[in-house]
């Protein structure tokens, strides 16, 4: 028997969805994110660095984007892409990320299915949050949602609860 | 034998192609006896019995009649069937677990692109409610669509009109649509009056459509009431499903709030046609034109699909998941799927029960689909064996979303029906909670109207009012209707 994580109903292994509820059951659901307690999260408004910031390198072509889950040491190379989406896969609603958190423990870590997104223009990449549950952080600092802020080579993001290394090819 | 015969044995001896051994010596000996020159029937004749003997001949002989399969599917590959299919199984490698599983079968048929030769002659009874209640705007909309529909047929085409309370009058017996002045004078002196008996409208209906009812016409009834029907259900469902059986289609439309949908969809479901619901009977003129339509566009008619399975497997429900969805039933063996139109597609859920079995592949269950071409007076079918495979270790496996969508559209369906029963089983609570998951998957869906709508019905459910009627049809019908991401790939 496998449980409905969300209500508890018992169906037989195999089940799709849950009768009752609605859950999608073979990943544990496609609940909805849960708001994780905010006092162990920074609230501080993202303030740029003094150095750096839009003044990156000379301008290239879109760089493919390594980024290293810190927590499963996980490593993604993502192609050269204008715009790559960070979240969870929830095929029935049709949320493809390109970065896909589910494996790393996204769901319990507060990733949203629609978190994050690596924006690349003029040579330069941001990273803006989409309006996620338990936010986006640059550096330990959090960002305003829906605003892109400039991204370096090395930097520390934080999905939710889920650190990522951002490394540039 | 490069040649193959000119008439198919099968239809000869009129056996399925997977008939056994046993079945075709048992078709042939029944023919023999009526066909024989010396049997003194009246169908006594040598030609045929020359036929017959010469298809025996051949599927009796092993050899001769895989060598005979062989060549004809070659020939229909090459011809093509008017429909084809795509099976798609939400797993295909089970684990060894000591305990059932369940495995979702996806069967989406489209029509091949095929124009059909000429527009199939319809043969439609309408079967029209005038009991008090439908006195005033009702009745005089019902009648309204009925002479639009008059005008839109063309003269080969058969119509019938039956109008009933608790008596049924057969206001138009079938007849070409050769003097429509006579057709249109006589539905203009419908006038309302007596109670609701369902049984009677559709047995004087079902009755008139018989008169020209043959398989290279499209026989439908079209059935147009407001109200309950009292303590006949049972025989009108039974009645229909004697009609699919004839190849006779029902489809039923409910106007205002106070009919049974779950009633009026079973009739519709069990005969192979749609229940429509019309809020306000101003639209029952776009309701009916489009359902006749509907039935100008069938290229096949009389879809079954035979489910086959071996013992460690059960079918434990099937749903239509488009163009809506609708719990179908097994009548038989088989499964009623109505009709395909030229540019829809059809798709059905099948969710089954999976006993277990040791490592190894294994069958899974045979699939038959069989419809009859109305415009060419033909049968075509698709067989498909499908096997699957238990390890003791298994890889997660990326599942399709096409069957993902079906199964969430399917699930919604239940869900809401879920809330109804406990309502009637005087569970409100359990009710409302219900109705509540349901509001929130809508949300999820962007269905936003309907998930306000049940919202709403929850709210009221908690201050212990009465669920509205037609919040409960829109929900009933609207979860019916969801596009969501159409399966398939169309």
């Amino acid at each position: 028997m496998i449980q409905c994580p969300t209500c508890g109903e018992k169906y037989r292994p195999g089940t799709l969805f849950c009768s009752k509820c609605g859950t999608y059951l073979p990943t544990g659901g496609s609940p909805r994110t849960v708001t994780l307690p905010t006092d162990r999260l920074s609230d501080v408004p993202y303030t740029p660095p003094e150095t750096g910031g839009l003044e990156q390198e000379a301008p290239v072509e879109l760089r493919a984007i390594r980024v290293r889950v810190l927590e499963t040491e996980r490593e993604v190379t993502l192609p050269p892409a204008s715009e790559l989406l960070m979240g969870r896969r929830d095929p029935m609603r049709g949320i493809f990320p390109d970065l896909d958190l589910t494996a790393d423990g996204g769901i319990e870590k507060g990733v949203s299915r629609r978190h994050a997104r690596i924006l690349q223009k003029e040579g330069k990449v941001f990273l803006e949050d989409v309006g996620s549950a338990n936010g986006t952080f640059l550096n330990d600092q959090r960002l305003m949602p829906y605003l892109p802020y400039p991204l370096r080579d090395g930097d520390r993001i934080r999905i939710g609860k889920l650190e990522l290394e951002i490394h540039f090819e | 034998m490069g040649d193959l015969p000119e008439k198919d044995p099968y239809e000869v001896l009129g056996v399925s192609p997977l008939a056994t051994q046993e079945e075709i010596r048992r078709a042939y000996r029944a023919l023999v006896r009526r066909y024989h020159p010396d049997s003194g029937t009246e169908e006594a004749s040598a030609t045929r019995f020359l036929e017959i003997h010469q298809a025996y001949e051949l599927l009796s002989d092993p050899a001769r009649r895989r060598a005979y399969d062989r060549l004809h599917r070659e020939r229909r590959r090459r011809k093509g069937t008017s429909f084809w299919w795509e099976v798609i199984l939400s797993r295909s490698i089970l684990p060894a677990l000591p305990e059932e599983q369940v495995l979702y079968v996806l069967v989406e048929v489209y029509p091949s692109k095929r124009v059909p030769t000429r527009r199939v002659p319809l043969n439609l009874v309408l079967v029209i409610d005038r009991s008090t209640s439908m006195q005033g705007a009702r009745l005089d909309y019902v009648k309204s669509a009925a002479h639009h529909i008059i005008e839109d047929l063309a003269p080969q085409d058969v119509l019938g009109v039956v109008a009933f309370d608790d008596r049924a009058e057969t206001i138009v017996p079938s007849q070409p649509l050769t003097n429509r002045e006579y057709v249109h004078s006589k539905v203009s002196s419908i006038w309302a009056s007596g109670g609701t008996e369902i049984l009677r409208g559709l047995s004087a209906g079902l009755e008139q459509l018989r008169r020209y009812h043959g398989p290279d016409r499209i026989s439908h009834l079209l059935l147009l009431t407001d109200g309950h029907t009292y303590g006949d259900e049972e025989a009108c469902v039974a009645e229909a499903r004697r009609a699919a059986g004839e190849g006779i289609g029902i489809s039923t439309f409910g106007i205002g709030e106070d009919w049974h949908e779950t009633f009026l969809s079973a009739l519709a479901r069990e005969a192979g046609g749609t229940c429509v619901y019309i809020a306000d009977p101003a639209q029952a003129r776009r309701a009916l034109r489009r359902a006749v339509q509907g039935l100008c566009d069938i290229l096949v008619r009389d879809l079954w699909l035979t489910p086959r399975f071996p013992a460690q497997v059960r079918l434990e429900n099937v749903f239509r998941c488009a163009p809506d969805v609708e719990r179908l039933r097994l009548i038989g063996e088989e499964i009623s799927l109505g009709s395909l139109s030229v540019d829809a597609h059809l798709s059905v859920l099948l969710e089954l029960a999976v006993a277990p079995m040791p490592p190894g592949k294994h069958r899974l269950m045979q699939l038959e689909l069989r419809g009859l071409l109305p415009d060419a007076g033909v049968e075509d079918r698709l067989v498909a064996d499908l096997e699957i495979e238990v390890r003791t270790e298994v890889e997660e496996q990326p599942i399709s979303t096409a069957i993902i969508n079906a199964v969430n559209k399917v699930n919604l369906f239940r869900m809401q029906e879920r809330a109804w029963r406990a309502l009637e089983e005087g569970r409100k609570e359990e009710a409302r909670q219900q109705l509540e998951a349901v509001a929130t998957r809508l949300l999820d869906l962007g269905e936003t109207d309907l998930a306000h709508i049940a919202l709403l019905e929850a709210q009221r459910m908690a201050q212990g009012e009465e669920v509205s009627k037609r919040a409960k049809k829109a929900i009933y019908f609207g979860t019916r209707h969801l596009r969501l991401s159409e399966g398939g790939q169309k």
